[in-house]
């Protein structure tokens, strides 16, 4: 009888026990668990929020502002290297150029240069380079204004020699000028982001 | 306050009475007298004769089914003793259990035996602590619970019922109004108890069976018609107990039953040794338990159920040539109300004495293990659910915050993707300009050096050619002209020439490479060679790059 009752008690007990490790095992526990996942994860916008705060008071610009200036940078740079860079349009600014100030062109002689040869080490910017040597003819100021638009307006342009001379003959006011021009252009936009590099093809392993 | 009311049953071998109790107050009561001598017969058959008769008894006071009933009774195998022992607490309680277990007449650990702490000592090195232990044979125990069952009631204490007479006793011998010379004597129904006190100290203490039941027995052996086979009636007992606590012991020519005209003297006969053996045993009390033993110095005080019956103290007094009297405390009898003895047990209840059988007792404890197990499951439940609900409101709490921070968040990652976009974009146009920067490098401003050098010649200077490169050492210009020759020497116009483009701000140096004479308009000439380091400066893209972050 009493052992009956001890056994019917100690039953009793361990269902109860069961029932409430259970409880607490399967539903509080993982609440537990829920609540301080929740925790981390506010804890870590609060975190995210005060660094950003700081930043901000410490940051002269905001970042818009900051990427607006830079692209306007970035969009003036890409516009000067089309100008200079596209051999076509290039042709046409300099024919179009001596015309408007009066000079003849005698000879327009481009020569195409390797992009790796203006690379600096360590640095992902590729330049292209076209030379041109143009023999020019005019009175000297018409010749100086067309040096003059060589040099500040056709994009990155760069005069790498110059030889002018008094043209020989009946017309003592002309000079011949014999310029020797570089054009670069930068290979990629800044404008376009950076390729990304190319992953690894995938290697086959055989089964085992 | 409410107060639950209970049952308080009193079984002796000459009556059975149910009470209904609420607190310590006797509410309604009902009884029968019972035959002694089918006592032992009842106990042999499980108390069921007895059962319709708890049964009407039970249905006179109106008692509940299932309602809770203290049982005191007068088993034939109960042994109380009061045990004093110069120890407190669990030791006396040990002490007690030890001398309880020596004085059973059946093994102590396997019936139902228990011990109660009465009272200590007012002084004494060290005072005695008195405790009540008492103990019956677990059948006898399982019999009364059995019987309480089946009449439907709810047993929750068994005990003795000598053992609220020694309580009686012992509490009024340890009480202020107890002189030193008095000498208590308790009259019960079955048993009767001497005690003695002084001080607030217990000097002795003596329990004996032999109570009024004795002389309630000869009176109705007196009283019942001689001849008559049949046992007396419950209503002849009924009267005699009447009688005995009314009339108390007859004068020898007194007439007891004017029905019959019998008189004391047939009575004193049955009684005068019942009478004789209180003498006896009192007087064995006094001088065996008593410092002194000189009766005349010693006052008897009677109490008790029976302290009141008539012309017993006078009897007492003469055999024992003490001076006697009758307590303030001895009740009083009333007819048809409820016994003196189960009064006593309802208003002075004694803690922790119970003789429940062990099975029951067993059963007992198991059902509150039980109850506690199931309220700690119910606590650990209400628990589980409130630690429950209370995460699951600090969540809710914790995600609507992280609700409401989730919009700057997304400004925050919007900023950080634009400021992202902004450094990439900072670090192409950096290495781009610098790129830049390096292939440019420094020229000249050709056509204002170009303009400078014509200006500055003079009409004795003619230039034949001009050459400008970018060499290793920075721009520089290649004149190459004729001068005339000057008048004297300081007067060359090629020396002012080299002067004038030496000051020019886009010069860095002038230097004559080579002078050779010759004839110019037939004037004698010096043809020249000038070599001009020029100033460089970087080309505008770069220039703008300058000055900004």
């Amino acid at each position: 009888m009493r052992r009956l009752i001890l056994r019917r008690l100690a039953v009793e007990t361990l269902v109860v026990g069961a029932v409430i490790a259970g409880g607490w095992f399967g539903l509080l526990k993982p609440l537990e668990a829920r609540l301080a996942t929740a925790n981390a994860r506010q804890r870590s916008q609060e975190t995210r929020i005060e660094a950003a705060r700081q930043e901000e008071a410490t940051r002269t610009a905001s970042p818009e502002v900051r990427l607006r200036e830079l692209t306007a940078r970035a969009t003036e740079v890409d516009r000067q290297s089309r100008a200079s860079g596209d051999p076509a349009t290039l042709y046409d600014t300099l024919t179009g150029a001596a015309a408007s100030h009066g000079v003849r062109i005698d000879r327009l002689d481009p020569k195409r240069r390797a992009t790796s040869a203006n690379r600096r080490p360590g640095s992902k910017t590729e330049i292209e380079a076209v030379e041109y040597t143009i023999i020019a003819i005019g009175a000297f100021d018409a010749v100086s204004r067309f040096v003059s638009q060589l040099e500040h307006e056709i994009g990155l342009t760069r005069i790498t020699a110059i030889r002018m001379a008094p043209r020989p003959g009946d017309s003592p006011e002309e000079v011949t000028a014999t310029i020797e021009t570089s054009h670069y252009r930068l290979v990629r936009s800044l404008l376009e982001p950076d390729p990304k590099p190319a992953s690894p093809a995938p290697t086959k392993r055989g089964n085992k | 306050m409410l107060r639950s009311s209970y049952l308080c049953i009193e079984l002796s071998p000459t009556r059975l009475e149910v009470a209904v109790a609420s607190g310590r107050r006797v509410e309604r009561s009902a009884a029968m007298e019972l035959d002694s001598t089918e006592w032992e017969a009842y106990w042999a058959d499980g108390l069921m004769p007895l059962d319709s008769t708890l049964a009407a008894l039970l249905k006179r006071v109106h008692a509940r089914k299932g309602m809770r009933a203290d049982l005191f009774h007068d088993g034939p195998d109960t042994v109380t003793l009061l045990v004093s022992c110069p120890v407190t607490g669990d030791a006396a309680l040990r002490a007690a259990r030890l001398q309880l277990a020596e004085a059973l007449p059946y093994p102590g650990t396997c019936n139902p035996a228990c011990c109660s702490i009465l009272s200590r000592d007012r002084s004494g090195d060290p005072p005695r602590t008195h405790v009540l232990a008492a103990a019956d044979r677990d059948d006898r125990a399982q019999t009364l619970y059995g019987w309480l069952v089946r009449a439907g009631c709810r047993p929750n204490v068994i005990a003795p019922m000598e053992a609220t007479l020694i309580a009686s006793a012992a509490r009024a011998a340890l009480a202020d109004g107890c002189g030193e010379n008095d000498v208590l004597i308790f009259l019960g129904e079955r048993q009767t108890v001497i005690a003695a006190g002084s001080g607030g100290n217990l000097r002795c203490l003596r329990s004996f069976d032999l109570g009024c039941d004795l002389l309630l027995e000869a009176l109705v052996r007196a009283l019942h018609p001689p001849g008559h086979a049949a046992p007396p009636t419950p209503g002849e007992r009924e009267r005699a107990r009447e009688f005995l606590h009314t009339r108390g012991i007859p004068e020898r020519d007194e007439i007891i039953d004017p029905s019959s005209g019998m008189r004391g003297s047939a009575v004193l006969p049955l009684l005068q040794p019942i009478i004789q053996r209180y003498v006896v045993e009192t007087r064995q009390t006094i001088r065996f338990g008593m410092s002194h033993s000189d009766l005349s110095r010693v006052r008897l005080v009677l109490s008790g159920p029976g302290g009141r019956i008539p012309r017993l103290l006078e009897l007492l007094s003469n055999h024992l040539d003490a001076q006697t009297i009758v307590s303030d405390d001895a009740p009083k009898f009333e007819a048809g109300a409820c016994a003196a003895s189960l009064r006593e047990c309802v208003e002075h209840p004694i803690n922790n004495l119970n003789l429940l059988p062990r099975s029951a007792e067993a059963r007992r404890v198991a059902g509150v293990l039980a109850g506690g197990v199931r309220a700690g499951a119910l606590a650990a439940g209400v628990l589980l659910a409130a630690d429950g609900a209370r995460i699951a409101n600090e969540r809710a709490k914790v995600e609507r915050m992280i609700q409401a921070n989730a919009p700057i968040i997304e400004n925050i990652e919007m900023e950080a993707q634009i400021e992202q976009r902004a450094n990439e974009l900072a670090a192409r146009l950096a290495d781009a300009e610098a790129s830049l920067a390096a292939t440019l490098g420094e020229y000249p401003d050709w056509v204002a050096t170009l303009r400078q050098v014509a200006a500055v010649a003079s009409d004795d200077v003619r230039l034949l050619e001009v050459t400008g490169d970018v060499g290793r050492d920075g721009p520089a210009l290649t004149i190459r002209g004729i001068a005339r020759a000057g008048a004297s020497e300081g007067q060359e116009p090629l020396s002012r020439y080299l002067e004038a483009l030496a000051a020019s701000p886009l010069t860095h140096s002038v230097q004559l490479a080579s002078t050779r004479n010759t004839v110019m308009d037939d004037a004698p000439a010096r043809s020249f060679v000038l070599r001009a380091q020029l100033h460089g400066m970087p080309h505008p893209i770069v220039l703008a790059r300058e000055g900004k972050p």
